[in-house]
């Protein structure tokens, strides 16, 4: 089964802990044998028992504290050696997903939302480490109990096979409860999510219910959604205290099948108090093995589900990622820095004469949106301005050619030479891209604007100078020290676009792409980030979403996009005369709203 | 810790006191399930010595049967206290997150803008959420072992004072030692949470920002942070890991030296006192039970001191008062509404002026057009009329009397305000609109739809107005989202209307529908109206169009008009897109 080649394949990634793991589980489970079997000699020789090794009560005294110690020594290191299985295979697992994610084309490689995606690198990962760590553990216990079962028929074989009786209990229970435990667990976590759900839209939109008056009426909203959580964890909690009860009742009935049994041996003194004390400290591994023998099924089926779900995270729309990708052996830093980054190298074929797209299609997946057949030149040294209104699929467009979304159908050529997998082609030194709504880390300007390029390698002052944003850099108290976000300032979103242009300033390219600026920017900063960047000197190429004036009367093409297609192409004024939509847009259609784009 | 102590007693005081019978229930139950830990050992010791003595078929078989039900009613009862104590730590949690939540609900918005909604969740309900951990299993977790403690301790000294003193002077030694472990540990444990949330934090800022980062070649930036991160967390966990074996080796000698003194003074002692092998088993077996209580009492000591820094986070916020005062009582005026805004001056932080000297005058029956710019304020005046805020200085008036004069209640309920952003529960359609109010009738309800032109479409609702929003049976289009946020302001029968106009996103169709609703929410009522589109602008009385927090000009619309040279006029020739942006 395939499941169990990629637990293999994940244990082989520390084989040498793995084995460790194994044998340290039995060495320490040895020692507490030892410790049990001192400790029934010596009870024997205290009330006497004629004991089986017939030692000297004080040589007893001497050997026993060595068992303790020796306990100590290999317990101890069974919990690092599988601690450390355990926390290097989870930053292994994640590192891969990281990988994955970024081998898929950028706008659209979540399944789900960011939170959703967190939990499948916390819970998911935990399951897949779990199946493989858990092996070597139970396959440990399980020769242990093995062996301590053999001992255990030598003294009472009656005894011994009858305490699996209640034993069978703790199987079934294993099989039956978990399932109906995960359920209920399910049910835990979407009352919990509907708690925190009201409270999230009870403070996001405070306004509305302070201006309506409605808070009462609110709370009480939020008390049913609680009091119905407290149900569902009541339920779960109890149930979880149920399969516990069981479990250790069974383990309390087989030491009474004991005690119901062995009352004629231990009054001829075949069975010893000494017996009786080593069986009570025992049998706890005997029920734990049966435990852990039916809980391996859930184990195996969660694993199974987050090998799936971690796969979803990193899987492309061909389908060709496989799970091996989850635990593919790689580098994981834990001990050695992070080597530095690679240089970004201008190879010849990289300067830019032309970019030419044919026929580009994507279509959004479940919907008729997207944009399909866009076909285009972009010349060295022009300034290509794509436009049209709300939802024409001007973002598409620029995302599809940078390879941020797939293409369904159509080609990429730059400088004619077909491009393989633009996702990974459209990067400095090629292109640079600043999106409509930009992401900026919790960090320094600098680191922001940086990533990761070497400082002494680029110019940042240049590139601060050229988005326009050298003023506001110089009045923050740590210059380009601030840090941004949570902890620093706060940005607004003019601010953060024109960081995000800066960004892509750095990276000196042979194309720049911006999606809409005009929604953070007003007019006159617009205006003189063009006339700054035309007048660098050096020839530069550009792509741009926009439909100020400002951006059009400059373009030496304009691409108009309508409900996906390019419907036509040209000079301002060209298009003025020959096309409708142009013609609409100019005037600014309102009743079309395209004056309002952010957040699309 | 004592001042915050104080506050633990008084919330634990507080929230549990309606729970009183729960709580003495449950200690009932847990006397009992903890006797039974004491017992148990005794029954097993019993018949180890008469079956010794001489094999007696009943003896034995009462002693196992004894033995079985009692491990029976013992595991029962954990399931009855777990039953218990669940409930009591959520119930009156439950009742603590009511109080807190109402309470930073009244708060005034300067607290609001401060917290994001995630933060919000983080500190009402992660906070009460472990405290609520707290109450369920401190009281059970703690008392409990401690009653196991005293009556293990009692028990050996029932067997000889020699093993009570043992015992007793055991426990006490190993609480302390254990007690100043935990120190050396539990901050090692408190640095591996930090990381791994540090951990966390770094993954979903690189799942946020892929797009940017794929675009500008950024890969292995973000694999660096990752890497970065990830190894301190590493580290960190691996050293917690290998100190906190401290703690295990601890236990392992105190089990040892326990068991072993046991041992040792039954060696010197058995033939002299006549012990008996049964007193031998006895004494190992509570040498062996003892060690669980007493890891259990430290682990509720160190729970304890965690919950006092949610605690103390609950009380931050039950400390905040709302700085809008609501001592108001006049009653709002059933007709020829006037409001007034004189002198008016208003700085979110006190520095920066967003609104400066206003003045204007909506008289009854009349609207005015507000118009300019993003951050010239017009929102900032919209929220001033409703006290979401008090002006810095100037005055708000109702027909000459203070806005702040009227109750909150009574202000906001006599205004609607419709915005652009629709806030939508998933909950039933009725109680969306009713905001879960019980007291307006469902036929009501079907007038206003009648109305607004939603009859039709309330009839094609699979459950009526019980539909639940946002569920399989019913996804809304942005349309019916403002139709039903503009019914909310149909049954409100409000005096006053403010409309921040949805620079509309919808299909003409829909608009339109819209638009007929919103003329008929205005009629016969005065009305402010935020415009983004100059269709709006046809329907009202006066224009009052603000820069940067400043009035720059406000007449009639009908003299605006006339002026070729005023901004209105303007505005309209090259098209309100342009000015606006």
């Amino acid at each position: 089964m395939k499941i169990w080649r990629l637990a293999g394949k994940l244990m082989r990634f520390r084989t040498g802990l793995v084995l460790l793991t194994l044998f340290f589980t039995i060495a320490w489970l040895g020692g507490r044998f030892a410790i049990s079997f001192a400790i029934q000699e010596i009870i024997d020789t205290l009330t006497d028992y004629e004991t089986l090794l017939s030692l000297e009560i004080t040589t007893l005294f001497i050997i026993a504290p060595f068992t303790y110690l020796v306990t100590f020594i290999f317990g101890a290191i069974f919990d690092i050696v599988n601690w450390l299985y355990w926390i290097s295979c989870e930053v292994l697992v994640r590192k891969n997903m990281m990988l994955g994610l970024l081998k898929k084309p950028g706008a659209q490689a979540l399944p789900d939302t960011t939170g959703e995606a967190i939990s499948r690198f916390r819970g998911d990962v935990m399951n897949i480490v779990r199946l493989s760590y858990t092996l070597a553990i139970r396959i440990g216990i399980g020769l242990y109990s093995i062996g301590l079962m053999v001992y255990l028929f030598t003294i009472s074989w009656e005894a011994t096979s009858l305490i699996f009786a209640p034993f069978a209990l703790i199987l079934v229970i294993g099989l039956l409860g978990r399932k109906k435990m995960s359920s209920l667990r399910k049910v835990r976590r979407k009352a919990a999510g509907e708690v925190t759900g009201t409270l999230g839209k009870i403070f996001g939109s405070i306004q509305t219910f302070k201006v309506a008056t409605v808070e009462n009426n609110v709370l009480r909203h939020f008390d049913s959604k609680t009091e119905i959580r407290k149900q569902a964890v009541v339920k779960e909690e109890v149930f979880s205290a149920i399969i516990n009860s069981i479990f250790l009742f069974s383990i309390s009935m087989g030491m009474g099948v004991i005690l119901l049994l062995i009352g004629p041996a231990m009054n001829l003194g075949n069975f010893t108090v000494g017996n009786l004390f080593f069986f009570q400290s025992q049998i706890w591994w005997l029920g734990e093995f049966v435990w852990l023998l039916g809980d391996m099924i859930p184990v195996v089926q969660q694993g199974k589900v987050s090998y799936n779900r971690a796969l979803r995270i990193i899987q492309n729309r061909d389908e060709t990622v496989t799970a091996d990708a989850i635990v593919a052996d790689e580098p994981i830093y834990v001990k050695e820095d992070f080597p530095p980054y690679s240089a970004v190298e201008r190879k010849e074929g990289d300067v830019l004469s032309v970019l030419s797209a044919e026929n580009l299609t994507y279509q959004y997946p479940g919907t008729d949106k997207g944009i399909a057949n866009a076909t285009l030149n972009i010349k060295r040294g022009s300034f290509t301005v794509i436009t049209g209104r709300i939802g024409a699929g001007k973002t598409t467009l620029l995302r599809t050619i940078l390879g941020l979304l797939p293409t369904d159908n159509g080609k990429i050529y730059w400088n004619g030479k077909l491009v393989d997998d633009p996702s990974e082609f459209m990067i400095p030194p090629r292109s640079a891209y600043t999106p409509q709504v930009p992401f900026l880390f919790s960090e320094s300007l600098r680191n922001n604007i940086l990533m990761n390029l070497r400082e002494e390698e680029v110019n940042i002052a240049e590139a601060i100078r050229l988005a326009i944003i050298e003023k506001e850099v110089e009045e923050f108290d740590d210059k380009l020290d601030t840090r941004v976000g949570p902890k620093g300032v706060r940005l607004s979103g003019g601010q953060k676009q024109r960081l995000a242009a800066a960004r892509m300033f750095v990276r000196d390219s042979e194309l720049y792409v911006f999606d809409d600026l005009s929604s953070a920017l007003d007019v006159e900063t617009e205006q003189k980030l063009w006339d700054q960047l035309f007048t660098k000197g050096k020839e530069i190429t550009c792509l741009v979403v926009s439909h100020r004036p400002l951006a059009l009367r400059r373009a030496d093409n304009i691409i108009v996009l309508k409900k996906g297609q390019i419907i036509d192409q040209g000079k301002l004024d060209e298009l003025l005369e020959r096309s409708t939509e142009m013609q609409k847009l100019w005037e600014g259609d309102l009743s079309n709203g395209n004056s309002t784009e952010e957040g699309f | 810790m004592s001042s915050s102590s104080k506050v633990i007693v008084s919330l634990l005081g507080k929230y549990l006191k309606p729970y009183i019978p729960q709580v003495i229930l449950l200690s009932i139950f847990l006397m009992i399930g903890n006797s039974i830990e004491i017992i148990n050992p005794q029954i097993v010791s019993y018949y180890i010595d008469s079956v010794i003595e001489g094999f007696d078929k009943r003896t034995a078989l009462f002693a196992g049967l004894m033995f079985v039900g009692m491990s029976f009613i013992q595991r029962s009862l954990m399931i009855v206290i777990r039953y218990f104590s669940q409930n009591l730590g959520w119930a009156s949690t439950n009742d603590l997150r009511s109080d807190l939540t109402s309470h930073c609900m009244h708060l005034d918005m300067t607290f609001h803008n401060k917290y994001k909604p995630g933060e919000m969740i983080e500190r009402i309900d992660g906070d009460a959420s472990a405290l609520s951990q707290f109450f369920s299993t401190f009281t059970i977790y703690f008392i409990g072992s401690f009653l196991i403690l005293i009556g293990i301790i009692v028990a050996t000294f029932v067997e000889g004072w020699i093993y009570g003193v043992i015992f007793s002077g055991f426990t006490i030694v190993s609480l302390i030692g254990l007690y100043f472990i935990r120190k050396i540990v539990s901050p090692l444990w408190r640095k591996v949470r930090e990381s791994t949330t540090a951990l966390f934090g770094i993954i979903e800022e690189s799942l946020s920002s892929l797009e940017d980062v794929r675009g500008n070649g950024g890969d292995e930036y973000v694999m660096k942070k990752f890497h970065d991160v990830s190894r301190t967390d590493f580290k960190n966990k691996n050293k917690a890991m290998i100190v906190s074996r401290i703690y295990y080796l601890a236990s392992i000698i105190m089990n040892a030296v326990l068991t072993l003194s046991i041992l040792v003074a039954c060696y010197y002692l058995y033939v002299p006192l006549g012990l008996t092998a049964g007193t031998v088993f006895l004494l190992l077996t509570y040498a062996s039970n003892i060690l669980r209580p007493l890891r259990m009492i430290l682990a509720q000591l160190e729970a304890l001191q965690n919950t006092l820094a949610n605690i103390d986070r609950i009380n931050e916020f039950f400390n905040i008062e709302t700085e809008i005062n609501d001592a108001g009582t006049e009653i709002f005026p059933s007709e020829s509404i006037e409001l007034k805004f004189k002198d008016l001056d208003f700085s979110y932080n006190k520095e920066d002026m967003v609104l400066q000297n206003i003045s204007f005058n909506l008289q009854p029956g009349k609207k005015i057009g507000l118009i300019g710019h993003t951050g010239s304020g017009k929102t900032t005046l919209a929220r001033l009329i409703f006290r979401l805020y008090d002006p810095t200085d100037g005055t708000i008036t109702i027909n000459g009397i203070n806005s702040q004069e009227f109750p909150l209640k009574e202000l906001r309920q006599n205004i609607a305000y419709v915005t652009q952003e629709v806030e939508l529960f998933k909950a039933s359609v009725k109680d969306n609109i009713t905001f879960f109010s019980d007291e307006i009738p469902e036929e009501v309800i079907h007038s206003v739809f009648e109305d607004l032109g939603l009859e039709e479409w309330t009839k094609k609702l699979p459950n009526g107005l019980d539909t639940e929003v946002f569920s399989d049976e019913l996804g809304l289009s942005a349309g019916e989202e403002q139709l039903l946020a503009l019914s909310r302001a149909f049954l409100k029968g409000p005096k006053i209307v403010i409309l921040d106009e949805a620079s509309s996103r919808l299909d003409p169709a829909t608009e339109r529908k819209v638009d007929i609703a919103i003329s008929k929410l205005l009629e016969g009522r005065s009305a402010i109206i935020i415009a983004h589109r100059l269709t709006t602008l046809h329907d009202v009385d006066d224009i009052l169009l603000l820069k940067d927090g400043h009035i720059i000009e406000y007449d009639s619309r009908e003299n605006l008009l006339k002026d070729p040279n005023s901004h209105f006029s303007q505005l309209l020739q090259k098209g309100i897109e342009e000015v606006l942006q």
